[in-house]
């Protein structure tokens, strides 16, 4: 398949776990809270945090993810694992920076690994409960194949047409989506640096949330 | 005014001291310096000796604890102990697991204590680390490493909080370190860190 130009309507999270024939990576995180960023229901905002050290204490401008609690029935299931494991279990708050979650990732890195592992073994099921894997996890089906054919064609795109060049503020405005999955394809450094002089705005909040996430 | 907390949590007496702390004790060096949340290094010793004191002092005056002092042999020797008697439970926080070290019965402090402090080559430092999890749970402090070092504050709530918590950590302090059986009670906390402070012998 050359070119996918679609999103494809499946969680991005599902997607890689296919991709990978049941193994999502480490960008599954990254792209599902870029998902829901983009759908409103993380709101991304700059803050800034007092870091301590022997040396002092300093300020630090970040950016927070924010919950929107009322919209809590809108998440996907896995969505709400997923919040649930970072917001709830590691930071105990609704709202996180991603220097918290740099830190928590060091700090509680057992805890982050138990809960990420229940998370990976809940979206391979519903790989399978959809009917995108077989019953082992391991291997996909005709319908899982299919996906990732054009979630292969949809990489190609955004790594061969990324930089969108013609029309820029539709551009951004569509760009959104297609962020989220270039992060889920390992992308997002690259296409997040070509777009930075276009972006504005919410776009370039989470585009800068991407880079962080991904670094 | 009531003073906001995230969430309405009750913080206690304990946490309430480590927050205000640069304003409570001596700076320090590098050596017994911990970081305090605005940066400054306080000692870490008398820190840890007025968190037990203002525990002490806030359990007992709000009738959660009753206090007294016995002779106890150790050796050839013998030390004046506090005793601890637990009349009730449900205190806040850091207070509730003084509550719970005495294990239900009257327990000396320097047996509560080797509960409370971990075996380590500085115990006063996981210590006070244990103390800010109320800020932890709270949602505003995520924790770095060990002595507090990368920890991650909210500034809005950690300059609220220390200015509005302020007035009532300095009055209990003040009172706590008044006690009569103050040097005691610091002499306890002295005895079971040295039971649970270890050496590594990594050089004979």
């Amino acid at each position: 398949m050359p070119y996918q130009r679609e999103i494809p309507q499946v969680h991005t999270a599902v997607a890689d776990a296919v991709m990978r024939a049941g193994e999502p990576g480490e960008t599954a995180t990254t792209a599902a809270l870029l998902d829901l960023a983009q759908h409103g229901l993380l709101t991304l905002r700059p803050c800034t945090r007092v870091v301590t050290s022997i040396f002092g204490a300093t300020e630090r401008d970040s950016y927070e993810f924010v919950v929107d609690s009322t919209r809590w029935k809108e998440f996907d299931p896995l969505d709400q694992e997923l919040v649930s494991l970072l917001f709830t279990t590691m930071k105990h708050s609704a709202a996180m920076s991603l220097l918290d979650l740099r830190v928590l990732l060091r700090s509680r890195e057992s805890t982050y690994a138990r809960g990420i592992a229940a998370w990976r073994a809940a979206v391979v099921a519903r790989a399978v409960a959809d009917g995108l894997l077989e019953p082992t996890g391991r291997s996909r089906t005709a319908a899982g194949e299919e996906l990732h054919g054009r979630c292969e064609a949809l990489r190609d795109y955004i790594r061969d047409f990324g930089r969108l060049e013609d029309d820029r503020l539709m551009s951004l405005e569509l760009w959104g989506p297609y962020l989220v999955w270039a992060a889920l394809f390992g992308l997002a450094d690259e296409t997040v640096a070509t777009m930075r002089p276009k972006a504005m705005g919410y776009c370039d909040d989470l585009m800068l949330a991407a880079e962080t996430i991904a670094r | 005014m009531d003073i906001e907390t995230p969430n309405g949590v009750e913080f206690s007496p304990a946490a309430k001291a480590y927050l205000c702390a640069d304003r409570l004790v001596q700076p320090a060096g590098m050596y017994f310096g911990y970081p305090t949340p605005t940066g400054v290094k306080v000692d870490n010793r008398a820190l840890s000796k007025g968190i037990v004191l203002v525990t002490i002092q806030s359990l007992e005056e709000t009738g959660f604890i009753q206090v007294r002092q016995e002779q106890r042999k150790q050796l050839l020797g013998s030390y004046t102990a506090v005793m601890v008697h637990a009349v009730y439970s449900g205190a806040p926080g850091f207070s509730g697991r003084f509550l719970e070290s005495t294990g239900w019965v009257d327990e000396s402090l320097v047996t509560m204590l080797t509960h409370l402090f971990p075996r380590d080559q500085a115990p006063f430092i996981p210590f006070l680390d244990s103390v800010s999890d109320e800020f932890v749970e709270a949602g505003i402090l995520t924790r770095g490493g060990y002595g507090a070092h990368g920890n991650v504050w909210d500034p809005k709530w950690l300059e609220y909080l220390g200015q509005a918590l302020y007035p009532q950590a300095y009055d209990l302090w003040m009172r706590a370190h008044a006690r009569a059986d103050a040097e005691v009670i610091k002499r306890n906390v002295m005895l079971a860190v040295g039971m649970k402070q270890y050496t590594e012998r990594d050089d004979d």
